[in-house]
């Protein structure tokens, strides 16, 4: 063994106890009924029966499927549109650089309650302007699909890495094929629809399939310290059910179940999006 | 002219200091006319260049296409094509989108005939639906030139094309761009720092130096008669030797003299400059004989047969038509 090998052993380490024992546990666990009080019961596919005709399950995996096809694009646009205005050299770009990154270091639980305040009915900023105009403010915490919207809102604004790449990515677009379209004579709109964003479109897809796993698990936080799940269970999401049916209810081989089956959903879209992209030869 | 450029100057300005890039040039060119600007590194060539495309604004001092003053128009405005150094071919379009780019951006009409026969033209018609990055070095600056070609406008702007090519395709595409100039019969201004290209392309030469035209001649007249000593030793490989005035009793107020390597002979008796030989360098078809006479260095071409031995006596024999005579500033004296 070569010694450089030596290097990946704490990697490796963190790999196997982390990602493949726990992997491996929730595989064997979605065959059994596990309370974690009594030793696991070999239940065979009766999880993957009940899981079938769980409506709240159905839900909760409408809500994740919302959250990701709402969100992503989102996502995605915005950190693109930040990054194409802030790829400029100019004065004071630093700090907007820095601007548009900063939410994403704000540790989760502490952007959770800012947000908390933030979509206060009564005394949360938007509201208060808008009672200040006399408009209504929405209830954001009361409305499903408005509570729907708050998750969303949320995360665009953590879009740091998406945006630290997209602006890469435009930096990286050599300066001559601009000079040659300027001479061509195309116009900006031309530019950005016919050299910028295809340049960009294989840097794009991967940060829309990367984009696509981490929703469908991002959204735990904002579910359980904003919403709640709430109002009636519109912002109950996959994880927050799947946390509350092992870690509330110690139904953890039902749990496991419903964690194989987020697993297999996300791989299939991932799956789908990636032969997408292979199709328009994107990557 | 179709194309002229009046008292052309620009400045850069880094953070250390200011750099001038043209100080007060002006060039015309005439109607199908192919002008070549040739000098140093540094010596404003592609800054003139840019600033005729539009991709720089000028200081002061006018840029006319056709006619019109185009000095504060956008690049697109200018009906200009321009062929890059490293071709800026977009790497994600076809090699048919790619030459099809700037008729698609004006919304013209024809724009598969157009193509099609830009291709036809330059053999690209195999090529068409590849990417860039699938087609050889040669093909891919034949795209670029149809990418100009295609778009049919009042004058073409080359930035030293040929410069990435390897030295036996840059030899069939000096000849390819002749052509297709004659064919297209558009006003073109080529830029290279490379003084063959410059003599054998042009149909005048223009000589930049530190921002500042030389001489603007036919590639013979630049190559008889350098209007300067920098133009002479320029223009001609190897360089022409110059020597002090003193050393041939030239006419008064001369103070050096020029006398081209290929317009010297070796010869056993009647030299009119005597020296010993330092050095000979082998070039195949040719021998170059380093001699110091009297202190002074200069070369003769000769063939390799009659190359005299490293440190045997030299005599050197010369007409006197082939003496070009500089004054004290480096300007020629007729």
């Amino acid at each position: 063994m070569r010694r450089s090998s030596v290097l990946a052993w704490p990697y490796l380490a963190g790999l196997i106890l982390l990602v493949a024992v726990p992997a491996v546990a929730t595989l064997v666990l979605a065959f059994t009924e596990f309370s974690g009080v009594q030793p696991p019961r070999v239940s065979g596919f009766d999880n993957f029966i009940r899981l079938a005709g769980d409506r709240q399950f159905a839900h909760a995996l409408f809500n994740s499927l919302v959250f990701v096809v709402v969100a992503v694009p989102l996502r995605l646009v915005l950190a693109t549109a930040v990054a194409l205005l802030l790829h400029q050299r100019a004065r004071g770009i630093g700090a907007a650089r820095a601007a548009a990154y900063l939410p994403s270091v704000v540790p989760d639980a502490a952007y959770a309650l800012l947000w908390l305040w933030m979509l206060n009915p009564l005394y949360g900023p938007p509201a208060l302007a808008l009672h200040a105009v006399g408009l209504p403010a929405p209830g954001w915490l009361t409305d499903p699909w408005a509570a729907r919207s708050g998750v969303v809102l949320m995360s665009v604004f953590q879009i740091g890495e998406a945006f630290v790449i997209a602006l890469a990515a435009r930096r990286a677009i050599p300066h001559r094929l601009y000079e040659a379209a300027a001479v061509d004579g195309a116009s900006p709109r031309y530019i950005l629809w016919r050299v910028t964003l295809p340049m960009m479109a294989p840097v794009l897809a991967l940060l829309a399939l990367r984009d696509v796993i981490y929703s469908f698990q991002a959204s735990f936080v904002p579910a359980f310290l904003v919403t709640g799940g709430d109002p009636n269970y519109a912002t109950r999401f996959l994880p927050l059910y799947i946390y509350e049916q092992g870690l509330v209810y110690f139904r953890l081989g039902y749990a496991a179940t419903m964690t194989l089956v987020m697993f297999v959903m996300t791989a299939v879209v991932v799956y789908a999006q990636s032969r997408l992209v292979r199709r328009w030869r994107l990557l | 002219m179709t194309l002229r450029v009046t008292e052309a100057h620009k400045s850069y300005r880094s953070r250390t200091r200011n750099i001038v890039a043209l100080k007060g040039v002006d060039i015309a060119a005439a109607a199908e006319e192919l002008l070549v600007v040739v000098g140093p590194s540094g010596s404003g060539k592609s800054t003139l260049l840019r600033a005729v495309a539009g991709l720089e604004e000028l200081d002061s001092g006018t840029v006319e296409i056709a006619g019109r003053d185009v000095t504060h128009a956008a690049p697109g405005e200018r009906n200009v094509a321009m062929v890059f150094q490293e071709y800026a071919l977009y790497p994600h379009l076809s090699v048919f989108e790619n030459i099809a780019f700037g008729l698609r951006a004006r919304r013209a009409a024809g724009v598969e005939e157009a193509v099609r026969e830009a291709a036809d033209h330059l053999g690209l018609t195999d090529a068409l639906e590849r990417r860039p990055d699938e087609v050889s070095g040669g093909e891919r600056q034949r795209v670029a030139l149809a990418r100009a070609l295609v778009r049919r406008p009042v004058a073409f702007l080359m930035d030293e094309p040929l410069s990435n090519l390897d030295a036996e395709l840059r030899l069939r595409m000096r000849a390819e761009i002749r052509d297709l100039h004659r064919r297209a019969g558009a006003t073109t201004l080529y830029v290279t720092h490379d003084q063959i290209e410059a003599m054998t392309m042009g149909d005048r030469v223009a000589v930049l130096r530190d921002g500042t035209v030389e001489q603007v001649a036919p590639p013979g007249e630049l190559y008889e008669r350098p209007g300067n000593v920098f133009v002479a030793r320029f223009i001609g490989n190897p360089p022409m030797n110059i020597l002090p005035a003193g050393l041939l009793g030239a006419p008064d107020g001369t103070v050096t003299v020029g006398l081209r390597p290929e317009r010297m002979a070796l010869v056993r008796t009647n030299g009119r400059l005597h020296g010993r030989v330092v050095m000979v360098e082998g070039t195949g078809a040719d021998a170059l004989v380093h001699v110091d006479a009297g202190g002074h260095a200069l070369v003769v071409r000769t063939t390799p047969q009659d190359a005299p031995e490293k440190g045997s006596e030299a005599a050197v024999a010369f007409a006197d038509q082939d003496v070009h005579a500089f004054d004290s500033a480096g300007g020629r004296i007729e």
